[in-house]
Parts: C-alpha cells; sequence; structure tokens
C-alpha cells in the first residue's frame, strides 16, 4: 500500500507541476479574445533565416520578440502578432498575466484538468498512506517496516542502563574505567536506543496526538541532552560532571518512563531479542549525586565519597531520582 | 597597434593586457578575454586540469541524407573555442554532457565539500532532498523542451536556465511555502505543547532552573520586533512619494514646510498651499491616478487605512511573517542544512509592496533586511541548538548567548560589504555589481522582484499553484515532505546533485562497514568538509587582503 501511495505520489506531483508550466503558456489556437491584450513573457517562434551567410550563421531570431526593442516594454500579442504566430505554426506563447476571474481562467488555462486529475491524485495517495499507516501502527512497525520493541521497552532498557552505571562505576578501579565504562555504554545508547525511540515518532503520534508526544519529547529530549553532556563530559575527563548529569538523566528518564504510553508499539514478537544494554528493568535504590540548594544551576555537587552525612541530607528518597537541578 | 596585430601581436603579458584592452575598448573583444587573461598565471593548485568533454562529430547530410561532411558537435564545444568545453572547471564535473545525454538534462555536479558532507549526514533520509532537483531539472525542464513549450530560439543547454527562472523557481518557492504551511497547521498541538512548556513557571520538576528562556522574554522581543517594525513602517509610509522631486500641480520643486496630501496610501508633497488646493480640489481621481502610475506607485491592499493603523498592521504582518519564515528556515536547516534565505527575503519585498503598495520600496526592503537577520538567525539558532544538544549544552545560555550577540552579525557583514565596496572603488571604480567580482546577483533578483511586482510581472499563479502542491504533499503524513522537494527545486540542481552523492556515500558506507562506524569516522570527516570549505575561503580572503 505504501508503494501504491508513494507511486500515485510522485506520478500527481509531477502531473501538477506539468500542468502548472502551462499556467503562463496559452495555445495560440485559442479565441483572439482570450490571447488579444496579454503581454508575452518570452520570445516566440523563429524569424525566417537571413540570405546573408554571414546572417546565417548567427543563432537563429525570434518570431516575435518578448519586448519592444524600442520602448523596452513587453510586446503586448495584438491581431498582427497572434496571425505571425499561428501562420508561424507556433503552438503556445508564454504570457505573463493570468486571467483573474476564474472563468478566464478556465479558459485560457486548457491545463487545468490535469491538475485537477493530480489534486485528485494527491487525496487518494494521502487516504492510502494513511491507512497504511494506521496498520503499520496497529502492527507495531516502524516507518522503515522493521519491528521495534516497544517505546517504554525502551526507555525502561535506558533507565536501566544509566541506573547500572551509576552503581558500577564507583566501584571500577581507574578514573581511565570509569571514564571509558560511560562512554562505551553512554555511547551505546546513543547509537541504539536513543535513535530507536526516535524511530517510533510515527507510532507514538498515532497513540498520544501530537501535543502529548511533544509534551513527551520535551521531557526525553532533556534526558537525552544530560546523556549527551554525560558522554561529552567523560571524553574529555571530566569525571564529576559526567556522574551528575548521568544522575540528572536517571531523574529526567522517570519523568519520561511516567509519559510514555505502556505497550505502544503494537503486537510485538515474543522472541524479539532485548535491546542491546539492557540486563534488568529494576532500578536498583541507588543515592545519586546531590545539590547544593539554591546553587547555581551548573553547579551540581556528586558525592564526594566522605561519609560525613551532608550528601545524605539532601539525598531524595524515590527509587531512581535523584534531586539534581537542571544543567 | 596595427603593426603589433600585424606580427600576430606581443608575446610579452604586459602588452597582451593592453592589446586586448584596446580590443575590448574597440568592441573587437569581449570583456571576457580581459578577465581571461588575468587568470594566465593561477596559483599553485589551480591550474587548468584541462579534462575536457570528448570529442564527438555529427554527419552533415545532402537533401538526400548522404553524409557529407563531419563537424564537430556544437553541445560539446558551447563557448565556441574551436574544441570540446572542459568536463571538469574549478567549480564543477559535468558528467551529463561527458555521458553524451542530451544538453537540456543538466547533469553536472558542483565541486563543493560543504555540499557532499551535508548530504553525507543527512543520510539516506536526504535523498528525498533530490526528489525536487529531478522532477525540475530531469523531468520538468526535458520535458518542456521536448514538447516545445520553451522558446523555439532557446538552445537546449540553455533550458535549465531558462526554466529556473520561467518556472522552477516560482513552483519551488511556491512549494516550500505551502509544504510549510501545511507543516504549521499539522504542527499546532506540538507547537501549543512548546508555548505550554515555556509558559510553565519551572520547566522540569526538581527545582532546577529552566532549560529554554521563558514566555516572558519570548513575548518581549515580540513586542519590542512589533514596535520597531511599527516605526520603521511609520516613518516610512509618512515620506513623500516624491521626495526631492517635482510638484504633480506646479512641476516646480516641492516645499518640504507644505503638509503633504495623502492619496491612496501615499503622501505627496507639493510646491505650495495653491498647488495643494488644485490637487484636493480641482484635479480629478483620474488625474491624480494618472499620476501615481507615472511613478510606478500601485495602490496597496491597505490603501484605504489611516497611515498609522496601515504601519502597525503592516508591523503585525511581518512579525508573523517573519515567525513563519523563521519555522520554514529553521525547518530546512535542521533537514538539509540549506537555507532558502533569499527565496524568503524576496517574498517579504512582495509581501510589504503588496500591503503597502508598489511605491513603498524603501519600507519594504527595510522590512525584508529585518526579516533576512531574523531567519538568518533562525537557522544559526537552528543548528546551534542541535550542536549544543549532542554535547549536552543548556539551550538557555546558548539562547542568551544568541540574543546577545545578535547585533555583531550585522555589524560585520556591513564592514565586509564596505571594504569590497571600497576595494572595487580603488582597483575598478565601481562599488558592487557587474562589472566586478562581486556580482551581487541577489541584489538583482531583488530589483528584478521589485521591477516585477511594479510592472505586474510577478507569476503570482504559479507561486499559488506550488502552494497547492506542497500543501497537498503534506498530506500524506510527512508535513514536511513539500518544503523538502520545494527547495530543492529553488537551489541550483549542481549542489543538489553533490548533496545527493554524500547520501549515498553515507548509505554504502552504513551498508559496507556497519552504521556505527560509518558515523564514527564518516561524521567528522563530513563536519571537516563543510567547515573546512568556509575557513579555507576565510584564509583564502585573509590573504587577499593582506596582500592588499
Amino acid at each position: 500500500m505504501r508503494f501504491v501511495a508513494f507511486i500515485l505520489t510522485t506520478l500527481s506531483l509531477v502531473l501538477g507541476a506539468v500542468a502548472a508550466t502551462t499556467a503562463y503558456l496559452p495555445k495560440t489556437s485559442l479565441d483572439d479574445e482570450l490571447l488579444i491584450g496579454l503581454r508575452m513573457a518570452a520570445p516566440a517562434g523563429i524569424a525566417e533565416p537571413a540570405e546573408t551567410e554571414a546572417a546565417a550563421d548567427d543563432d537563429p531570431q525570434p518570431l516575435v520578440k518578448a519586448t519592444d526593442p524600442d520602448t523596452g516594454e513587453a510586446t503586448v500579442i495584438d491581431a498582427a502578432v497572434l496571425k505571425a504566430l499561428r501562420d508561424a505554426g507556433v503552438e503556445r506563447v508564454r504570457v505573463k498575466d493570468f486571467p483573474s476571474s476564474f472563468g478566464d481562467a478556465i479558459a485560457r488555462w486548457t491545463e487545468w484538468w490535469w491538475f485537477a486529475i493530480a489534486v485528485a491524485g494527491f487525496i487518494a495517495s494521502a487516504m492510502i498512506s494513511r491507512i497504511a499507516r494506521k496498520a503499520r501502527i496497529m502492527a507495531g512497525e516502524s516507518a522503515a517496516g522493521s519491528k521495534h520493541a516497544a517505546p517504554s521497552d525502551v526507555v525502561s532498557s535506558m533507565r536501566a542502563v544509566v541506573a547500572g552505571l551509576i552503581e558500577e562505576t564507583p566501584a571500577m578501579l581507574t578514573r581511565r574505567d570509569r571514564l571509558d565504562a560511560i562512554i562505551d555504554r553512554v555511547g551505546g545508547l546513543q547509537a541504539e536506543e536513543i535513535p530507536s525511540l526516535v524511530d517510533r515518532r510515527e507510532t507514538l503520534v498515532g497513540v498520544m496526538g501530537l501535543g502529548k508526544y511533544a509534551a513527551l519529547m520535551d521531557v526525553f529530549s532533556s534526558a537525552e541532552r544530560a546523556l549527551n553532556r554525560a558522554w561529552s563530559a567523560a571524553a574529555d575527563g571530566d569525571e564529576g560532571e559526567s556522574v551528575s548529569c548521568l544522575l540528572l538523566a536517571a531523574d529526567r528518564l522517570v519523568d519520561v518512563e511516567a509519559l510514555v504510553p505502556k505497550g505502544s508499539a503494537g503486537p510485538r514478537d515474543p522472541n524479539a531479542p532485548m535491546l542491546p544494554g539492557t540486563r534488568s528493568l529494576e532500578l536498583p535504590d541507588v543515592s545519586f549525586g546531590k545539590t547544593t540548594p539554591g546553587a547555581p544551576d551548573d553547579d551540581l555537587v556528586v558525592d564526594d565519597g566522605v561519609d560525613d552525612g551532608a550528601d545524605d541530607d539532601r539525598r531524595d528518597d524515590r527509587p531512581g531520582r535523584g534531586d539534581v537541578p537542571l544543567v | 597597434m596595427a603593426a603589433m596585430l600585424e606580427q600576430g601581436g606581443p608575446t610579452e603579458t604586459d602588452d597582451e593586457v593592453a592589446l586586448t584592452a584596446f580590443l575590448v575598448s574597440e568592441d573587437l573583444e569581449d570583456w571576457s578575454a580581459l578577465k581571461a587573461l588575468k587568470a594566465k598565471k593561477p596559483l599553485f593548485g589551480y591550474e587548468d586540469l584541462d579534462i575536457r568533454l570528448p570529442e564527438r562529430t555529427i554527419d552533415v547530410r545532402d537533401e538526400n541524407g548522404k553524409v557529407i561532411d563531419s563537424v564537430g558537435d556544437p553541445e560539446m564545444d558551447l563557448d565556441e573555442d574551436g574544441k570540446p568545453d572542459l568536463a571538469v572547471t574549478n567549480s564543477t564535473v559535468d558528467v551529463g554532457r561527458w555521458l553524451g545525454v542530451p544538453a537540456q538534462y543538466q547533469i553536472i555536479f558542483a565541486i563543493a565539500p560543504f555540499a557532499l558532507g551535508a548530504g553525507y549526514l543527512s543520510g539516506k533520509a536526504g535523498l528525498i532532498v533530490l526528489s525536487g532537483g529531478v522532477l525540475a531539472f530531469l523531468v520538468l525542464n526535458p520535458l518542456t523542451y521536448a514538447l516545445g513549450w520553451t522558446p523555439a530560439t532557446t538552445k537546449a543547454s540553455e533550458v535549465a536556465g531558462y526554466a529556473f527562472g520561467a518556472f522552477n523557481r516560482p513552483l519551488g518557492i511556491g512549494l516550500l511555502l505551502g509544504g510549510a504551511l501545511i507543516g504549521v497547521l499539522a504542527s499546532l498541538p506540538a507547537i501549543g505543547a512548546a508555548l505550554k512548556s515555556l509558559a510553565s513557571s519551572k520547566t522540569k520538576r526538581g527545582g532546577g532552573k529552566r532549560e529554554e528562556l521563558g514566555i516572558k522574554t519570548l513575548l518581549v522581543a515580540v513586542v519590542l520586533a512589533v514596535g520597531l517594525l511599527f516605526v520603521a513602517a511609520d516613518i516610512e509610509g509618512a515620506k513623500p512619494l516624491n521626495t526631492n522631486g517635482l510638484c504633480p500641480v506646479t512641476e516646480q520643486p516641492v516645499n518640504e514646510r507644505i503638509e503633504p496630501v495623502e492619496y491612496k496610501g501615499y503622501a505627496i508633497t507639493v510646491a505650495n498651499s495653491d498647488a495643494r488646493t488644485a490637487w484636493t480640489d480641482e484635479w480629478t481621481d483620474d488625474q491624480r491616478d494618472e499620476y501615481l502610475a507615472s511613478k510606478d506607485a500601485k495602490p496597496g491592499w491597505l490603501a484605504g487605512m489611516d497611515r498609522h493603523w496601515r504601519a502597525l498592521t503592516i508591523a503585525l504582518s511581518g512579525a508573523a511573517w517573519i515567525w513563519f519564515a523563521g519555522i520554514i528556515i529553521a525547518q530546512c536547516t535542521g533537514m538539509t542544512d540549506w537555507s532558502p534565505i533569499s527565496g524568503m527575503a524576496l517574498l517579504t519585498v512582495v509581501l510589504v509592496l503588496m500591503l503597502a503598495g508598489s511605491g513603498n520600496v524603501l519600507m519594504a526592503v527595510l522590512i525584508g533586511a529585518a526579516l533576512c537577520v531574523a531567519i538568518t538567525l533562525a537557522a544559526d539558532m537552528m543548528a546551534d541548538l542541535r550542536t549544543g544538544h549532542l554535547v549536552g549544552a543548556t539551550p538557555r545560555k546558548q539562547q542568551m548567548v544568541e540574543l546577545m550577540t545578535t547585533w555583531l552579525g550585522p555589524i560585520v557583514c556591513m564592514g565586509t560589504l564596505v571594504l569590497i565596496a571600497s576595494v572595487n572603488m580603488k582597483s575598478l571604480g565601481v562599488p558592487l555589481g557587474p562589472g566586478t567580482d562581486t556580482a551581487a546577483p541577489q541584489a538583482q533578483a531583488l530589483q528584478a522582484v521589485i521591477m516585477g511586482v511594479r510592472g505586474g510581472d510577478m507569476p503570482y499563479a504559479l507561486y499559488g499553484l506550488g502552494g497547492a502542491l506542497g500543501m497537498l504533499l503534506g498530506l500524506g503524513g510527512f508535513a514536511g515532505l513539500g518544503v523538502l522537494v520545494g527547495l530543492s527545486m529553488y537551489l541550483p540542481f549542481i549542489f543538489i546533485a553533490t548533496y545527493g552523492i554524500g547520501c549515498v556515500i553515507n548509505i554504502l558506507a552504513s551498508t559496507v562497514f556497519g552504521k556505527r562506524r560509518a558515523e564514527e569516522y564518516g561524521v567528522p570527516l563530513a563536519a571537516g568538509f563543510i567547515v573546512g570549505e568556509s575557513l579555507l575561503a576565510l584564509g583564502i580572503n585573509i590573504i587577499v587582503l593582506a596582500m592588499g
């Protein structure tokens, strides 16, 4: 169905565009009153070749020039010009004027019905596209035709990866290992999960409506930005900033998960493999980084490892959520 | 000089220049001959590769169809210098003629690393951008040529140039506008959600600051913009049509102390109070209309309004149009890395001339310039936010910096323009335009549009039909399709073709090396192509400037 819609759209576009090019190109065989008085926009016909050899080598000259050489004004079609064009077998002439009345437009633009057919073709192809899209949404396929995990699964998997990083990195021995782990796993999210969710736009819009989808993407883009920053900071060797952003991303992903509809991917192949990076959908109850209340937005305070109780005072009691300001 | 000519001309370059200059001054040579001399000793690396199209001959037959001679195919030697044209110039590769494709199918690729890089970054999705270019240059143009819908005197190799002005460009702009309009309509719920998000006191939970500038900032900016546009429109609207000219009644120089008369939206100054009385009481409407016609000043749609209300309506319409154009430009930049700024600017001028009247050229150009600055920033903002997003930058901070540095661009541009003009004045005696290396084609396009509106020559029906096609294309679910198709009809195909190669390379690389590796190595390379080309141009210009 999609292929039919594609072909129909293409043909309609070509037909519509070809028809449009004739809007200012009336046939010289039309009634005189439809043509006389029009201003020419391009030269028409070819003048008889000159007899002298030198002139014969020159480029052919138009039978009727677009502008009057004396006044520089556009040539106006009169009875004599029209007769000359018809006698020379010129079938069409490009003009500058388009009729302002509907009746005249239809009479002079003889190919209007081509355009009308194109319009009908577009409408038909749009209907076919929409029917095909509905069917795809029902089948849980992406626009590209491939099947994906449900968006809620993708978000859960992202949460799991981020939570896993937050949980595991402190135990890693060297700073390099910690940074590499962040780069690798967040890089994996950027390459797989995030595009996978973005690819589900059609399904999500179909299920949620554009307004709610926009609200979801508002939060999701915030989470994605935090992940990007975590990756970027890790690549720059700034571990503190990177971990802070991971915490922020974890926080935002909770919001995303709350907004994303459950099971909106339609029927899913139970044998489909888990997404890369997915280990567990259960977030560990970990203590995330903390902030100084009222601090500037970039002043993220990361657990300094010193058990002085200061960190615990600002600890969020919700699982999977830290009190982390926006970055 | 005659002796020199008899001897076959001088051999020293200086003499050659002098001789050519003489021949040009006598109309015996074209100006391009002087330019060709100038290019005889190119910088290292800029030498002509002399890769030419293959020589082809065509048979000349007598009346009975018998071959009597063979001559060189004129399609292979368009510059008529007696040898096949260059297949590879300093900016293009002509693959079509190389392969023997008829000249009306212009398959020419620009040597443009930025287009190649942009195509690579777009990947498979970018191929859709090719559709408009293919439609225009490989379907419409050859078809109209084959059907005899182009002027009989237009050669096959000239079809693309003719068609671009006659219907490709207006249709492309129409498609772009129609596509954008349906896109905005389809996105209204998303726009509403975005405004709601901006309006919320805290964008995100957790007590953090906003990620984006709030709705108040947006509203203040809108009010300021409308205010500035109102002031500009009001001041320009009050300027008499015949400032520094002659009184329509006495044909004497006007007296600026006499309050101008108003007629159909135009202020007109008169020489004295008698002339004023004559204009208001004695002249007929036909006489007044004739005077306006003599000034190419057609009344605008808002001619019946009071001047201040007219200015306010123009300011509000201008602001709304700038918003809409900003969306189009941001959309184009986001999807293709190209932005049809000139097309939007030309349409703005048309819009203002239609609202205010075709005599208000300065006001139209002023608002057009404001739009250019605004939508250029929209394109810049789109690219910056996207880049910032990739590294996790805070949009609010980016937006603040953009707002604070907005003034820099116009000042740098004006300074550059003054510099170019002064260099041209010193070396050529002409500041800009024809006769210089800075031909300013967009300025000529603007002039053509203004003349077109004043002369009633604009192909409004083509814009409208293109708009309808753009809207219809968006019905299928991808509302931005009309924008993409229109953009590539409107842009020169040579760049679109190279862009397509970039897309294909991405597809091949992803297939052969895998998507991740294709991105890991390809994306920095493609980005380098885009940035490198700009940096190279900047570097060359700095060297040229430094060398005086």
